[in-house]
């Protein structure tokens, strides 16, 4: 842009220089006359370099003083020196235009001088009389006056553009800025004067040099054919002899007009010549010297202030011949030709330099006038009506003005917007409020009556009062006790009072009786409410009614303090109920905090009341308290802090030695939850199981103590019959049955014994289970084939898959095949087949013992797996025992993960199986 | 026969066992020596090991364990013993004192023999 900026006003101005060159060469050439080619030629030679020279002078003279524009144009509007910078390109645009104005005229001024000096020292040339000098100098003065409103008007024009946007952003900015250009008037009259002054100062040179001009050309011509002619003629004479003074005088007399004196030099160094040439020689300088000197014999003289010039030439090597001529008058055609041609331009130049004028003066005018008018017409008046000034002159001032005027208005017009607006967004909001409100009495919860005084007739209610007054007359415009006669007696005081006394009344809960269905009947309800009077000028003049019904909150009230009493009630039972309970009960919150705990708990833990009972539980290791095996118990363990992390815990032992003996507790617990699952607490029940666990240890010693005791004579009898039945040939066959008898008394015995032990172990959960893996398919085999030799009348067949590997305890999973088989075996009175199968299926091993012996009735199918029970007690196939054996073996496969089942047909057989899972590979 | 018969110890407070052990095992060509508590048994060790040793462990004056735990004191492992108990854990209880084998009450004569020929020394 800068660039672009610079480089448009140089490149105009170069190519304006150029032509104003063309035209200031050709009238100058014009202006001294100067017609002969050589002349011009030498004359226009020195235009080149001079153009050359000038151009880049006041080029880069213009480039210097328009730097402050270049530098704005470069700023960036943001930058903090912008503001000075543009002060200082407003100072530059509004200076440079009349100092490049005198900068140019004053190249141009230089310009005739240096040509004419040029042009004086020129080689053979006749000497320019003294007006020539003068002439030279006025036409300095002229082109200096034309280059002066050239140069100024031009970058002028050029810079206009720039400074009305520097002018607009100024005041954008709320810049001042100082006049600084040339004003107005003065830019008129220097160029109104330079019009006139350039022309004038052209002419009067004209003028000056047109008499030396023409008698210049013809003296000098006239000269040189007057001497040629004389030249000749005295070289026709001299031929046919030596011309006597009287031929020669004849000669001379025949040669001589008015206009011209002929003369002759003779070798004697006179001078022959008419009457008429004798002043006009007298004025010569010393000629016999000069001619005699005089090259090749030729010669001339021209004198302009005389109006003569004197022409010779040498005849013979020993005459001179020559005239002397005198000017003639001047070619008036040719000067009246020359006068119009002027005329014309200067015409021209005129006009040029009054539309110039004319620009300046109207230009900035008509902008502010439109702007005026615009103002005017214009409701909405911007910024963007500001008129760009040009120059700081008058004009300038006053587009000044009018921007001032125009920023105002502005500024007032949007201040007036802003306001219009401003009240309109309160309307708005006002309105939208009014809206709102409406909105929120139509809709409130609460019920509004507003009343006027006189009768306290209906004006404004809402949707509320709506609801209760269903089935009622509209209260608008009519007194309100007319439509609720009902209370006239109770509120009608209250209202009278209200308006009386201008005094706001509240009541909270208060009682009516209104009817709300039926007509006639009265129903209890009650209201909270408040009468507010509304005064207008001071006096009651309405009062606004807002209230509730109260009367589901004051019935609810009632039953929730009945219902409160209830539970009260309750609570204390469930109290008393905890406190007589032997067992300890204790309840805490999601903390883990104790919040309830009864008698028998804090009996327990020997705490004195609840608080006691928390902080004792309260460390991560709780004191006095461990578990079975003597170990401290962590808060963690404890069954209530288990069941507060979601687990129900069941009958978990706890030691505890609190000032006194160890007490076992035994607590079973269960987290407590809220409707969404949440665990909001935990309740624990335990029981002191001291005495319980006492005795069941005396009862495992007793059961040990009388194992022992009884297999020890088992022992001896089972040995001695043996050994009798083995050692001695000599029996009878009645003494071996006895004593075979004797062998199965004391397996019996032996067989009661083993289960009463697993009995009891089963029960204090001491049956310990030694796992290892073991392949049932053979364990079956070897049971079978075990039990098969005892029942020689029965087959035992074994089918199925093998291995079958399970994780047991091998002694337990025989001792259950065993009683399986065994009881097979048993019930099959009649013999036959017993068939065992293994199968595996879904990661389980299956054995089924199947017989076809008398199978179970019905009604006793349910019970055959409790303790105790003998399905064939008292019937024909009672085979003794304890009843202990399903229960037993149904116990061990549970303790195994494993299961017993079976299927039964009375008097067709039965089908017992046994389940276990399979051990991992 | 030439050689000589194997003696076994039986250390046992019940008379009737030790009668009815002692006729099995003389039957079977054993020379049994009987002890009726572990403090007799220690005795009769201390005058001359025999090739085996039938242990109650219920025993009055000095049980099972306490003798097991003297004999090894004083004899090392030199005469290898056999726990016979009427507890149903006998293996537990041989393990325990580190018997050699075990057998228990109420044993068929057929164990009891196949038992002491099998951990008898020679």
């Amino acid at each position: 842009m800068r660039r672009s900026f610079q480089t448009r006003i140089q490149a105009i101005l170069c190519g304006a220089n150029l032509a104003f060159m063309a035209l200031v060469a050709v009238a100058y050439l014009w202006m001294l006359g100067i017609e002969r080619a050589a002349e011009q030629r030498v004359t226009l030679e020195v235009i080149p370099p001079f153009f050359v020279a000038e151009t880049g002078l006041v080029l880069a003279l213009l480039t210097r003083m328009l730097r402050p524009v270049a530098r704005w144009l470069a700023t960036d509007p943001a930058a903090p020196e912008h503001d000075v910078r543009l002060r200082r390109a407003v100072d530059a645009v509004d200076r440079t235009p009349a100092q490049f104005g005198v900068l140019f005229a004053i190249t141009w001024y230089l310009f005739p001088l240096g040509a004419t000096v040029v042009v004086l020292r020129g080689p053979d040339w006749p000497p320019l009389p003294p007006s020539a000098v003068t002439a030279s100098a006025l036409a300095g003065v002229a082109t200096f006056s034309a280059a002066l409103v050239l140069g100024g008007t031009l970058l002028d024009l050029l810079l206009a553009p720039l400074a009305g946007r520097l002018s607009l952003s100024a005041r954008a900015r709320g810049l001042t800025l100082v006049r600084s250009g040339p004003s107005l008037a003065s830019r008129v009259v220097v160029i109104v004067v330079a019009t006139v002054v350039a022309p004038t100062s052209l002419l009067a040179a004209a003028a000056l040099m047109t008499d030396v001009r023409t008698d210049l050309a013809d003296l000098e011509r006239r000269g040189q054919v007057g001497a040629s002619e004389m030249a000749r003629a005295l070289e026709r004479r001299a031929a046919s002899g030596e011309p006597s003074p009287q031929d020669l005088e004849a000669l001379v007399a025949l040669r001589s007009t008015d206009e011209q004196a002929a003369f002759v030099a003779t070798p004697q160094h006179e001078i022959l010549h008419g009457t008429a040439a004798k002043h006009l020689l007298d004025a010569a300088p010393p000629l016999a010297a000069w001619w005699r000197g005089a090259p090749g014999g030729v010669g001339a003289f021209t004198d302009l202030p005389a109006g003569t010039t004197i022409a010779f030439r040498r005849v013979d090597e020993r005459y001179f011949a020559g005239v002397v001529a005198r000017a003639p008058t001047p070619s008036w055609p040719r000067a009246l030709l020359a006068l119009i041609v002027v005329c014309m331009l200067t015409l021209l130049w005129a006009l040029m330099s009054a539309s110039v004028v004319a620009r300046a003066v109207v230009r900035p005018i008509a902008g502010v006038g439109a702007a005026v008018v615009r103002i005017a017409r214009d409701v909405e008046v911007r910024t963007k009506e500001r008129v760009p000034i040009h120059h700081h002159d008058e004009t300038g001032s006053l587009a000044e003005g009018v921007n001032e005027m125009v920023d105002r208005t502005a500024a007032s017009a949007a201040r007036l917007r802003d306001a219009v607006a401003e009240k309109q967004r309160r309307v708005d909001e006002l309105d939208a409020r009014c809206r709102l409100l409406e909105l929120v009495v139509d809709n409130a919860p609460t019920g509004i009556v507003l009343v006027r005084v006189p009768g306290f007739v209906g004006e404004l209610v809402n949707r509320s009062y709506l609801v209760w007054a269903s089935g009622r007359r509209s209260v608008l415009g009519t007194p309100v006790f007319q439509v609720w006669p009902e209370i006239a007696e109770t509120l009608g005081p209250i209202l009278e009072g209200v308006v009386a006394s201008g005094q706001p009344y509240r009541a909270i809960d208060q009682p009516f009786r209104i009817r709300r269905g039926a007509p006639g009947e009265l129903e209890q309800a009650w209201f909270s409410f408040a009468l507010v009077p509304l005064q207008t000028d001071g006096r009651v003049d309405g009062v606004l009614g807002v209230g509730i019904d109260t009367t589901r909150q004051v019935e609810a009230r009632r039953r929730i303090s009945e219902l409160a009493e209830l539970a009260q009630r309750r609570a204390s039972e469930l109290e008393a109920m905890l406190a007589s309970m032997l067992d300890g009960v204790c309840v805490c919150d999601a903390e883990g905090h104790v919040t309830v705990a009864n008698e028998a708990e804090l009996e327990l833990f020997a705490a004195a009341d609840r608080e006691e009972l928390g902080r004792l539980l309260e460390p991560l290791e709780p004191p006095g308290l461990e578990t079975p095996d003597g170990r401290p118990l962590l808060r963690r363990e404890l069954a209530l802090m288990r069941a507060l992390r979601g687990e129900i815990v069941v009958q978990h032992e706890a030691v505890i030695r609190r000032r006194r003996a160890a007490r076992h507790l035994r607590t079973s617990a269960a987290p407590m939850r809220d409707a969404q699952g949440k665990i909001i607490g935990a309740v624990s029940v335990s029981r002191d199981v001291t005495e319980q666990i006492e005795l069941e240890r005396g009862k495992e010693q007793f059961f040990s103590v009388a194992a022992h005791e009884l297999k020890t004579p088992v022992t001896v009898m089972k040995g001695f019959a043996e050994a009798l039945l083995g050692t001695s040939a000599a029996l009878t066959p009645a003494q071996r049955r006895m004593l075979e008898a004797i062998d199965r008394g004391a397996d019996r015995i032996d067989r009661i014994v083993v289960d009463l032990l697993d009995l009891s172990k089963l029960d204090l959960g001491r049956l310990e289970l030694v796992i290892e893996r073991v392949d049932l398919a053979e364990l079956v085999r070897g049971v079978a084939g075990r039990l098969a030799r005892g029942w020689p009348e029965h087959r035992v067949q074994v089918r199925g898959v093998r291995p079958a590997v399970v994780r047991g305890d091998r002694v337990r999973l025989e001792q259950i095949l065993a009683n399986l088989v065994d009881n097979a075996l048993r019930y099959s009175p009649e013999g036959g087949e017993v068939t065992v199968t293994i199968n595996v299926q879904a990661r389980r091993a299956v054995v089924a013992v199947e017989d076809r012996g008398i199978g179970i009735p019905k009604a006793q199918q349910l019970h055959i797996f409790e303790r105790f029970y003998r399905a064939h007690a008292d019937t024909p196939y009672d085979r003794g025992g304890m009843g202990v054996g399903l229960y037993l073996s149904r116990q061990m496969a549970l303790r195994h993960g494993g299961a017993i089942w079976f299927e039964s047909v009375e008097g067709r057989g039965s089908t017992f199986y046994l389940s276990l899972p399979l051990g991992e590979e | 026969m030439t050689e000589p018969a194997k003696r076994v110890l039986v250390v046992e407070d019940d008379p009737d066992v030790v009668t009815l052990v002692a006729l099995v095992l003389e039957d079977s060509g054993y020379q049994v020596e009987t002890a009726a508590n572990g403090l007799e048994a220690l005795h009769s060790v201390g005058r001359s090991l025999p090739n085996l040793i039938l242990l109650d462990m219920k025993m009055p004056v000095m049980n099972g364990w306490e003798f097991a735990e003297a004999f090894y004191e004083r004899h090392d492992h030199r005469a290898p013993i056999v726990v016979l108990t009427a507890a149903d854990d006998a293996k537990r209880r041989a393990g325990e004192i580190g018997a050699n084998g075990w057998l228990g009450k109420p044993f068929s004569l057929e164990a009891l023999l196949t038992t002491v020929e099998r951990h008898a020394r020679s």
